[in-house]
Order: structure tokens, then C-alpha cells, then sequence
């Protein structure tokens, strides 16, 4: 078991390593950071100035391995857009608002996709199936961008139940936390609907009803525990994409968090952000991989056996 | 068996989001002064003071400096800002005043790291440049300087006499003449990205050393600038309209330094920053400034949200979560529907227009003779293809008014009234003859790049070049659009003789013609901007800005003009002003000029609905 997990680290360290190549170079393909920051008339004089005082005129591979030596203590620099300000620091000072959304989401995609995929497998080619998966369809048909803006204008405008946007108390996690979750549904309902359609069809669960279990009990408890393996994988993919993919949700509601944060930065050519944010970010799926894994390898024998 | 699993899920899941949301409280510690120059001792103080020759001189509107030689050319005589108006009389305190902007390039407290627009957005609240703008007609009015007088004849040295008795927020100190080279320091050092650094480092000089020497403290209340070139219009150049040219106080800097200024840099304006979170969604916020000395806002916080979504910004405005918002044209009408109105401001903001690539000077290495551009048929022809009225009316819902000359706006010196009499004979939508002329000029099918980018204020500029395309097309060009991002678009063509061949639009101010002349016409570095379809615009342009009399500078711009809008220099589209989405039920007045740059402005006027 221990050999397992360090050998599930050392690669998780390559991994990290692998990636702060790739991340430096496309950081910089995308382009010259002056081009975006520079008045419309600042000359070629100034582009030059400029790049010289702020450490851009250096060789790319010098630029690279003292990025490496500072990202190991945790410094990714100073931010080019927001002068004075660390990488780092503006990423961990929104990442709790995304993290925060992202698990709201999370329990809204849950609280969905579990009644209606055990409802779908159970009610398996009726009425119940057929409106289970359109719901869950509709979710990821609908673009998150759109839905966002549709639910405000109900809910927010017209109803006034909720806040705009902006993260201001609970009410203010309502419309994004649901137009993130419900993308998720689809697919979650669809793993939930078939990993319960193997379970209800196994000998125990045969077994459990001649002995006179009630079909609720057979449903929420023997069938639907042994049927959560495979969606419980699922939540740490879940859970990383929500963090990434919050970017649309975040622009519509004005969400202070780490998806923005990337996209500015982009746009920005902002290096420091964009390499701090990457790296973060696949910090927190490769730990998330790393837990289900070795969670995993403790429930089943043969996975640390192999 | 599944039991532990579940049970290690949850754990899992709740360790990853708890261990996430915690590691936020970390603050980033303040970076090192990176390229900071302390400023000089104070200067000598033996100079005599100016003398004032002169009755006071009426401010002339935007940027047209009444210049008598030598004279003082304005005073601390009350103006029209400093006057309230009668919805200001007898007004309460409100709450905070939340407007929804869209987030600005550059987030800043400190001028010299960003562009104009940046810097009057979010500095201009709680920092005063040393000129006024006034909120009714953008003339120059007296601010933290209550009088200046150009004290060479040649226009190399202005002094300024500034206000007594003005404190910077935070027990800082009284405002005095050190401040002065100081704040230039600031905007002129190695790192700085201002709109007008460049500008500064040519007045001033290019080494800190050269920019203490010259300007001089000649006593707490007096400076004096020595220019390295003439400059006529130095008021407007420490005017906010120039850009970011604030006043940081001296004693923060000495006491604190950097940290200081990251922290909160302090100012004395009407308001007084108090915080700020950085990025899409975050926001700054300022505190008003009891009895301030120039204007003592209605409202006693100010707090500007970053909200990127245009239909978001509308939707905080109809709800109430903000009484101010950045409305697009396109939603004007639900707007209004709600119950806002839109504000526009007092002049016009945004100038709207085509650039021509490869129109360099004959004087060039990149002048390119073959090239179509260089014919006046062709550029006739071009602008003789687009139909402005279909533009304005379809994609700036009739707001844009007629634009004859890029640079150029009746409010300027400069201008000459033929052109807009003239406008629809030489410019007017004529596509039989844009096809006559391109085929006169032999340049029939001439294979054309049109770039579609955008620049921010104007949302229509994608929409707008996508029309041209088709008008182009329409007469007998052969035209290749390509859409890129501004930043791409800058990287590939602001190159030296890389704009052969393209078609491009580009917005600007509302800012004195030499600037523009400086910027697009004259000879220089020979990025994009360089449309010299005449030499002699080279000529003027030096006679403009070496001209201390009004009147020769007028005329030397006015030629410059004429030799732009007869040779169809560019394709002029509209000029447009700076609008806002008011709620009127909490905000009563609210004026401001549009000239500074796009930026909102003058937001200490704004008053509470009665």
C-alpha cells in the first residue's frame, strides 16, 4: 500500500514538472504582454524600456529556470498587470470563492443527478426515464453562459429573489451554483442510471427481494451503495472541471474567482498569473486524483495488489 | 465494505475544498521596490516669482489654451465647476454610490502603471492633476495650480502657482511645490506605462537627474518647468485630459516608499481610497472627504464594481444593486424600459474612423510608391464607400455625430467649419463613384486586408468593420478580412512598414489635434500610426507645437486639417459621446465632460435624487 502512494506521488511530481514546461511555453505563445498593457501610442522606445525593466528582454531559458527555482518555494512572480502584486497571492485570494462555488455546484449537480439516475433505472424505459434524461440533456445542451443570464432575469430581475451578481451572502451562490451544477448532471445521472441498472441486476439484489426487502430499501440502500463506486471516481473529475470550467459563470455573475482570474490573465499575456493559476489548478486535480486513488487501493484489495 | 468508502469520499472531497477555501486568507507580501528612484532635494529656491502681467484670461474649451506671451492665463476666479449648480443646493448626504464598470486594462492607485483611461477611472477620485477640467464644457480650470503663465517666449518654461492650504488624505501634509517633481518622478521612471510617460520623458528629460533639474521648486507654492522643446499647451499636459500626471505626496513616499503606495498612495482629491480587490469582479472603493476644498461629494462612499457582462451591468442597475451603470447602446431600450435614462456626456467622447495602411511619408524607407493607398483615387474611393449614416443609424443607434477630420472637433483650435460644409460633397455615400475612381486609378481588384478587431468603448467596432467589408467589396475591391484580438493585431502591424495593404479601424479621444497629428500624421517611428499622405503636415505639425500665439497654432493646425481632408488621410466615421445608465430615482444630477479620455469623471458632482 505505501509503495503504491509513493509511486502515485513521484508521478504526480513528474507530472507537475512535465507541466510547467507546457505551461511556460504556451503562456508565451499566446503573446507579448506590452501589446495588450501599452498606451495605443506608447512607441517602439517604450516597448523596449519597459520590457527591459520588467525582465522580459532575458532569454527564454533563463526566464524558464529561474520561473522553476522560484515556483518550487512557492513564488511565481510578480503579477505584469497588477504591479506589485504576487502571482500567487491573487490566486489563493479568489480561490475560495471558486472553491466555494464549485462544491455548491457539486451538491446541486448531486442532489439532481442521484434521484433522477436511480429513478431512471429503476423506472428503466418509462415515462420517468425518458423525462430523467431530457432534464438531464437539457443541463448539458443549454450553454452555462446562456442559462446563467436566463436565470437572472427570472429569478433575479423579474422575481427579485436573488441578487444579480457579485458574492454577497448565500442568496448570491443560488443562480450560479445551479447554472454550473445542472451542466454536470448529464453525465453524472447517466453513470448513476448505469452503474444502478448492473446493481438491481445482480443475484443479492434478486436474493434481497425474495427474502421480502422492501424495493425501497433494496433501491436506496443495498443497490445504491454498491452503485456509487464508479460516480464517486467521477466527483474528483467533477469537482476539478467545476473549478475550471466556472470561467463563463464567473464572467455573467461577476464571480471573484480563479476562472476569471485565468481568462484575464490570458488575455493580459500576465505570465506569472497564468503559470501560478495552471499550476494551482492542477495541484488541486492531481491531489483530488491522488485521494480517490489511494481511497480506492484501501476499499479494493486488488488495486494495491497489482 | 462500501461503507469506509463513502465515508472516505466525503472526507476527501470535504479535505479538498476546506484545505482550497483556507489557503486564500494568505496575503501576498509587497514585492520589493523594483525600479524606484528617490526624488531630489528641493530645487534652489532663489528664483523670483512670476509676474502676473495680465487680467485673467477666460479658459478656452478642451485643450484650446488661450496662450498670450507672456501672460498668466488663469486664476483661482470661481468657474462654472466650482459653482453649484441649483440641483446641488441644499443637498443631502447619500449612501455608497455603486456604479457597474467595465473592469479597465489596467487595475491601479498608482497613475504611472497604466493608460489614461485606466488612470482617470480610478486614480482621478482621490488624486488631482494640477489643472482642472471643467465638467460643463472640458475648458481648463484652476485646480491644485490657481494661476500659470508661460514665462519664456518660446515656450520652453511655464510656472505654475499653486493652491495653499491643500492637505493630502492621511495626515500626509500639506500639498506644496516638492510634491510636484515628485509625481513626475513617478510617472517618468524606467517602469512606467502611462499613457504619457513618453510625452514626460521629452519635456522633462530621459534620467531622473535631468527631470529634478528642470523643474524647479521655487518656493513651496511655486514651480517652474524647463522644457527640453517648446510646449504651448503645458496646462493641458498637466491636465488629467493629457493623463496621468497626479500628485503623490512626497512624504508618504519618503516615509513609507513603495510599500507605502501599495498599500493606499494618498492623495487629495474628493475622495479618499480606502480599498480595492483586484480583478473581474472585485472593485474599489473611497470614502468622501469632508469639506474638501474643491468639491465635497454627495455621497459618502463611492464604490466602482467590475462587472464584465453587459447585460449583467444592466441587470444590477434595473435591481437596484447599483445606481450607476456602463449601459451598451444595444440595451438602451430595456434600459429605458426599466425605468433608467441614459446620460450622456457634455462633449464628445470616442472618435470612430478607418486607417489606411502604408501611407508613408516619400521620406520614408517603408514609402512603397506602387502601393494603392498613396493614390488620393483610391482613398477617395474608399471613403466614398461607406454609407456613415447606415453605419450610425443601425450600430450606434444615431448617437454618433458627423466626423469630417480624424483629430479634429469644433471644440478645438483648429478647426475649420468648411470641412463639415463640404463633407457630404467630398465624403458623401457614392459607391458608382468610389467604382469610378478605383478604376481610374488602375488599382481596380487590389487585393485589401480589412482587420476586425475591437478596442474597448466602442462594442460596434467588430459589427462596423464587418459592414466595410461588404461596402469595400461592393465597389470593386478585393477584400480579405481577418478578425484578430487588438493585442495580435498591435504585435503584427505596429511593425515598421507592416501595414501595406490593410484597412483598419481605431478609435481615439477627444484631445487637442497636435496630439493626434503627433500620434497618426507626422513622420517618427514608423509603426502603424504613420499617415503622412503630405510631408508638409511634418512642418506644421512642429509649427504647432512650437506656436505660444493661439492664433499661429490655430492656423498651423487648421492647414494641417485641410491637407488631411482634402487628401482623404483617413476614412472618418463618427464621434460619439460617453453615455451611462442612471437610476433616477437615487441619483440626481450627474455632469461630466466625456473629454478625459472616455472615463467617467467628475463623480464628486454627482448628487442624490431630491
Amino acid at each position: 500500500m505505501q509503495r503504491y502512494i509513493l509511486i502515485r506521488i513521484v508521478q504526480s511530481i513528474l507530472a507537475l514538472l512535465v507541466l510547467t514546461v507546457i505551461v511556460f511555453s504556451l503562456a508565451r505563445i499566446a503573446g507579448d504582454p506590452l501589446d495588450v498593457l501599452l498606451p495605443l501610442e506608447a512607441t517602439v522606445e517604450d516597448a523596449e524600456r519597459v520590457r527591459a525593466a520588467w525582465g522580459l528582454d532575458k532569454p527564454l531559458y533563463i526566464q524558464y529556470f529561474k520561473f522553476l527555482g522560484n515556483a518550487l518555494t512557492g513564488d511565481f512572480g510578480e503579477s505584469i498587470k497588477h504591479r506589485d502584486q504576487q502571482a500567487i497571492g491573487l490566486v489563493l485570494d479568489r480561490l475560495p470563492a471558486t472553491a466555494q462555488l464549485a462544491g455548491l455546484a457539486l451538491l446541486v449537480a448531486t442532489l439532481i443527478a442521484v434521484p433522477v439516475g436511480v429513478l431512471s433505472a429503476v423506472k428503466k424505459d418509462t415515462f420517468f426515464d425518458y423525462a430523467g434524461k431530457v432534464l438531464a440533456l437539457t443541463g448539458q445542451s443549454l450553454p452555462a453562459f446562456w442559462l446563467g443570464l436566463v436565470l437572472m432575469w427570472i429569478f433575479a430581475v423579474h422575481l427579485e429573489l436573488v441578487p444579480t451578481s457579485g458574492k454577497s451572502g448565500i442568496r448570491s451562490f443560488i443562480l450560479p451554483a445551479i447554472a454550473i451544477g445542472w451542466f454536470q448532471v448529464a453525465a453524472l445521472m447517466r453513470l448513476v442510471r448505469s452503474s444502478m441498472l448492473d446493481v438491481l441486476d445482480t443475484e443479492y439484489v434478486k436474493l434481497a427481494r425474495i427474502k421480502g426487502v422492501s424495493e425501497r430499501k433494496v433501491v436506496w440502500k443495498h443497490c445504491l451503495r454498491n452503485a456509487a463506486i464508479a460516480p464517486f471516481t467521477y466527483f474528483a473529475l467533477i469537482m476539478g472541471s467545476l473549478m475550471v470550467g466556472s470561467v463563463s459563470i464567473e464572467f455573467v455573475f461577476a464571480w471573484p474567482g480563479v476562472g476569471l482570474l485565468a481568462v484575464d490573465s490570458t488575455i493580459a499575456r500576465d505570465f506569472p498569473v497564468i503559470q501560478a493559476v495552471v499550476i494551482v489548478f492542477c495541484l488541486v486535480y492531481i491531489t483530488a486524483n491522488l485521494l480517490v486513488d489511494i481511497a480506492y487501493a484501501y476499499v479494493d484489495p486488488r488495486i494495491r495488489f497489482s | 465494505m462500501l461503507k469506509p468508502t463513502i465515508v472516505l469520499t466525503i472526507a476527501a472531497s470535504l479535505l479538498l475544498v476546506v484545505g482550497i477555501a483556507c489557503g486564500g486568507a494568505e496575503e501576498a507580501a509587497p514585492a520589493a521596490p523594483a525600479a524606484a528612484q528617490p526624488t531630489a532635494a528641493p530645487a534652489s529656491q532663489q528664483a523670483a516669482a512670476p509676474a502676473a502681467t495680465e487680467a485673467p484670461a477666460a479658459p478656452a474649451p478642451s485643450g484650446a489654451q488661450a496662450t498670450a506671451v507672456p501672460a498668466i492665463i488663469a486664476t483661482a476666479t470661481p468657474s462654472p465647476t466650482n459653482t453649484p449648480s441649483a440641483a446641488q443646493a441644499s443637498q443631502s448626504v447619500g449612501g455608497r454610490l455603486k456604479i457597474a464598470v467595465t473592469p479597465p486594462v489596467q487595475e491601479l492607485v498608482r497613475g504611472w502603471l497604466g493608460t489614461t483611461t485606466s488612470a482617470n477611472a480610478q486614480v482621478r477620485p482621490f488624486a488631482e492633476p494640477l489643472v482642472h477640467t471643467d465638467r460643463f464644457d472640458g475648458s481648463l480650470q484652476p485646480g491644485l495650480a490657481t494661476e500659470w503663465e508661460i514665462s519664456k517666449p518660446d515656450g520652453t518654461q511655464w510656472v505654475f502657482r499653486l493652491r495653499e492650504g491643500v492637505p493630502f488624505h492621511g495626515d500626509w501634509g500639506e500639498f506644496t511645490a516638492h510634491d510636484v517633481p515628485h509625481s513626475a518622478a513617478m510617472i517618468t521612471q524606467e517602469e512606467a506605462i502611462a499613457t504619457d510617460t513618453g510625452l514626460f520623458r521629452g519635456l522633462f528629460g530621459q534620467t531622473q537627474e535631468e527631470l529634478l533639474e528642470n523643474i524647479r521648486v521655487v518656493d513651496d507654492y511655486t514651480v517652474e518647468f524647463n522644457l527640453l522643446r517648446p510646449e504651448a499647451a503645458m496646462d493641458f499636459v498637466v491636465s488629467a485630459q493629457q493623463g496621468n500626471y497626479f500628485m503623490y505626496s512626497k512624504d508618504q513616499w519618503d516615509t513609507e516608499g513603495f510599500e507605502g503606495y501599495i498599500a493606499g498612495a494618498a492623495g487629495n482629491g474628493p475622495w479618499q481610497f480606502e480599498s480595492r480587490q483586484l480583478g473581474v469582479g472585485g472593485n474599489i472603493v473611497y470614502s468622501r472627504v469632508e469639506d474638501h476644498w474643491r468639491q465635497t461629494p454627495h455621497w459618502a462612499e463611492l464604490e466602482q464594481i467590475n462587472t464584465p457582462e453587459p447585460a449583467t451591468r444592466l441587470a444590477n442597475l434595473l435591481t437596484g444593486q447599483v445606481q450607476i451603470a456602463e449601459v451598451n447602446r444595444d440595451l438602451h431600450p430595456e434600459a429605458k424600459d426599466g425605468g433608467m435614462i441614459i446620460v450622456e456626456s457634455e462633449l464628445p467622447s470616442i472618435q470612430v474612423a478607418f486607417v489606411m495602411g502604408g501611407i508613408y511619408s516619400p521620406l520614408s524607407p517603408y514609402h512603397d510608391p506602387t502601393d494603392p493607398h498613396l493614390d488620393v483615387r483610391v482613398r477617395e474611393a474608399i471613403n466614398r464607400a461607406i454609407d456613415r449614416e447606415e453605419i450610425n443609424k443601425e450600430l450606434f443607434s444615431g448617437y454618433g455625430s458627423p466626423h469630417p477630420v480624424w483629430g479634429f472637433h469644433p471644440s478645438l483650435p483648429g478647426w475649420n467649419s468648411r470641412w463639415a460644409e463640404e463633407f457630404d460633397d467630398k465624403y458623401g455615400f457614392d459607391p458608382d463613384r468610389a467604382r469610378e475612381l478605383i478604376k481610374e486609378s488602375g488599382h481596380e481588384g487590389y487585393p485589401l486586408k480589412l482587420i476586425i478587431t475591437q478596442l474597448s468603448g466602442v462594442p460596434e467596432m467588430i459589427t462596423m468593420a464587418e459592414a466595410a467589408f461588404t461596402y469595400l467589396q461592393d465597389v470593386g475591391i478585393d477584400v480579405e478580412a481577418e478578425e484578430m484580438e487588438w493585442a495580435r493585431f498591435r504585435a503584427d502591424f505596429y511593425v515598421p512598414g507592416n501595414t501595406h495593404g490593410t484597412i483598419a479601424p481605431i478609435r481615439g479621444t477627444l484631445r487637442p489635434a497636435e496630439v493626434t497629428l503627433r500620434f497618426y500624421n507626422v513622420s517618427g517611428p514608423e509603426g502603424f500610426q504613420r499617415i503622412v499622405p503630405d510631408p508638409q503636415l511634418d512642418e506644421l505639425y512642429a509649427e504647432a507645437i512650437s506656436a505660444v500665439n493661439p492664433d499661429v497654432k490655430s492656423t498651423a493646425l487648421r492647414n494641417a486639417g485641410d491637407i488631411k481632408f482634402d487628401l482623404y488621410a483617413e476614412v472618418p466615421i463618427v464621434w460619439l459621446p460617453s453615455q451611462i445608465g442612471v437610476n433616477p430615482n437615487e441619483v440626481g444630477e450627474f455632469i461630466w465632460p466625456g473629454n478625459i479620455n472616455t472615463a467617467i469623471t467628475h463623480m464628486e458632482y454627482i448628487t442624490t435624487a431630491q
